[in-house]
C-alpha cells in the first residue's frame, strides 16, 4: 500500500535550504579562514621584513666601517687609477715618437741637417732641413728610397712638399712621410 | 518550483560573489597601508641586500690588496708623472743626464708659470671617481756633443723622470770631417703631470679596479730613471758661519 506523503516537497524545499545554508556557512567560514590566514600572513611578513632590513643595515654598518678602514688603501689605488689612464696615452705616443725619433736619425747623411719634424698623426710626420749642397741632397734622397728607418720602420709613402736654393748654394726642403710600423692606437 | 531552486543557486553564487568582493575590497581599503609598506620595505630589502653584496665585495677587494705594493706602485708613479709641475725636478734631470751623456747642454727655454705651494689636503670621500686634468708644460733646449752621444742622450731622455714627450727635433751635423762627427740637437719637449684626487670614491661607490693592462702599464714606469733633488738644506750656501759653536 502506497503512502501518501503531503509534506515531501515541503521537506525537499527544508532540506535544500537547510543545505544551502550550510554551503553558505561552509564557504562564508573557508573564505574567512583564508581571509584571516593573509591578513596575518602580510603582517607576518611586514614584521620579518622589518626585521630582515634592521638586520641588513646593521651589516652595511659593519661593512662600511670595515671599508673606511681600508681608506689608505682605497686612496692609494684612486690616485694610480687616476694616473695611469692618462699614463696609457702618454706612454704609447711617446713609444711611437721614441721609434720616429730613432728613424730620422737613422736618416742622417753628411751635410745633411734636419731642422725640424712634427708627427701630425700617429702614422704621418712633416720634417724640413738644409742640405749643404745638391750632392748632400742626392745621398740624402737616396737614403729616404731605401724605405728602411729604424726598428721595423719602414716607408709607406714619402712626399717632397719643396726643396729651395739657398743663397749660399744650400737646399732646403720638406718632406712628409706617411709610415707604416708605429702602432695607431 | 525547478525556477526556484535555480534561482536560488544563482542567488547563492551571487551571494558568495559579493562577499567575495566585499571582503577584498574591505581589506584593500583596511590594509593598503600595510601591503603598501610591505612592498615598499620588499622593494628596499632586495636594495640592501644588493648594496651589502657591493660592500662585501669592495671590502673583501680592499682587504686583498698588498698596501706595501701599492705604496711602492705610488712613490714609482709619483717620480716619473708627479702631481705637481716638477719644474725643479726636470731640470736636476737634464743636468745630471747631459752629464752622464757627454753632451753640452744649453740654450733652455722654458716658461714654468705659477708655482704651486706645498698644502697637505685631506682626501674626502664623495661620489663617484672623478678624474683629474693631465696638465703639461713646454720647454726647449739645444744639445751639442758627438753623434753618438747625442743619440743616447734622445733615447735616454724618453726614459728620464719626470715623463716627456719629444715634440720636435732638429738635428745639424755641425762638421763630419772631424771624428767624431760633432752634432747639434734643439729639442722642445713636454713634461707631464696630473694632479693627485682630492676625493676617493664614496663608501657606497663601487670599487675602483685595475685591469692587468694597466697593472702592466705601473710595471713599466721601473724603467724610466729617477735622479733625486738634493735636499736644500745639504746644498753648499756660501760662506760658513763664523759665530756657530763647534760642536
Amino acid at each position: 500500500m502506497q503512502q501518501i506523503n503531503f509534506l515531501r516537497l515541503q521537506q525537499e524545499k527544508i532540506r535544500q535550504r537547510a543545505q544551502r545554508t550550510l554551503y553558505l556557512q561552509l564557504t562564508s567560514f573557508s573564505i574567512l579562514i583564508i581571509y584571516g590566514l593573509v591578513v596575518i600572513g602580510v603582517f607576518s611578513y611586514y614584521f620579518v621584513l622589518g626585521r630582515e632590513k634592521s638586520l641588513l643595515e646593521g651589516k652595511i654598518e659593519t661593512a662600511r666601517s670595515g671599508i673606511k678602514q681600508e681608506i689608505s688603501i682605497e686612496t692609494k689605488q684612486t690616485y694610480l687609477k687616476n694616473k695611469v689612464t692618462s699614463l696609457t696615452n702618454i706612454l704609447e705616443s711617446s713609444r711611437n715618437h721614441q721609434i720616429i725619433v730613432q728613424g730620422i736619425l737613422s736618416l742622417l747623411t753628411q751635410g745633411v741637417e734636419i731642422k725640424n719634424f712634427s708627427v701630425s698623426s700617429p702614422t704621418d710626420m712633416v720634417f724640413s732641413g738644409k742640405a749643404i749642397n745638391f750632392s748632400s741632397l742626392q745621398n740624402f734622397m737616396d737614403n729616404l728610397k731605401k724605405g728602411e728607418l729604424a726598428e721595423g720602420l719602414t716607408v709607406k709613402s714619402a712626399r717632397i712638399e719643396s726643396v729651395t736654393l739657398d743663397k749660399d748654394g744650400g737646399y732646403g726642403f720638406s718632406i712628409r712621410l706617411s709610415l707604416s710600423g708605429v702602432n695607431n692606437g | 518550483m525547478d525556477k526556484k531552486t535555480s534561482f536560488a543557486k544563482i542567488d547563492q553564487k551571487k551571494i558568495i560573489l559579493a562577499v567575495f568582493v566585499i571582503i577584498i575590497i574591505l581589506s584593500i581599503t583596511v590594509f593598503r597601508n600595510t601591503i603598501q609598506n610591505t612592498i615598499t620595505l620588499y622593494k628596499a630589502n632586495r636594495e640592501l641586500r644588493l648594496k651589502l653584496s657591493g660592500l662585501i665585495d669592495k671590502k673583501a677587494y680592499l682587504e686583498n690588496l698588498d698596501d706595501g705594493q701599492l705604496a711602492e706602485q705610488v712613490r714609482q708613479t709619483e717620480q716619473v708623472f708627479p702631481s705637481k709641475k716638477p719644474v725643479m725636478e726636470f731640470l736636476n734631470s737634464m743636468k745630471y743626464l747631459a752629464f752622464e751623456d757627454k753632451v753640452l747642454l744649453g740654450g733652455f727655454s722654458l716658461k714654468p708659470g705659477q708655482f704651486e705651494l706645498d698644502r697637505q689636503k685631506k682626501v674626502k670621500a664623495l661620489g663617484d671617481f672623478k678624474k683629474t686634468k693631465l696638465e703639461n708644460f713646454e720647454i726647449n733646449l739645444s744639445v751639442n756633443g758627438t753623434f753618438d752621444d747625442i743619440v743616447k742622450f734622445i733615447k735616454d731622455l724618453e726614459k728620464t723622470a719626470p715623463l716627456l714627450s719629444i715634440d720636435k727635433i732638429g738635428l745639424a751635423i755641425k762638421n763630419k770631417e772631424v771624428d767624431p762627427m760633432i752634432v747639434s740637437a734643439s729639442l722642445a719637449v713636454t713634461v707631464y703631470y696630473q694632479k693627485a684626487p682630492d676625493t676617493i670614491p664614496a663608501v657606497d661607490a663601487k670599487v675602483i679596479k685595475l685591469s692587468e693592462a694597466e697593472n702592466k702599464i705601473l710595471d713599466q714606469l721601473s724603467i724610466f730613471k729617477f735622479r733625486p733633488l738634493i735636499p736644500s738644506e745639504n746644498i753648499y750656501q756660501g760662506r760658513t758661519d763664523p759665530f756657530k759653536k763647534s760642536e
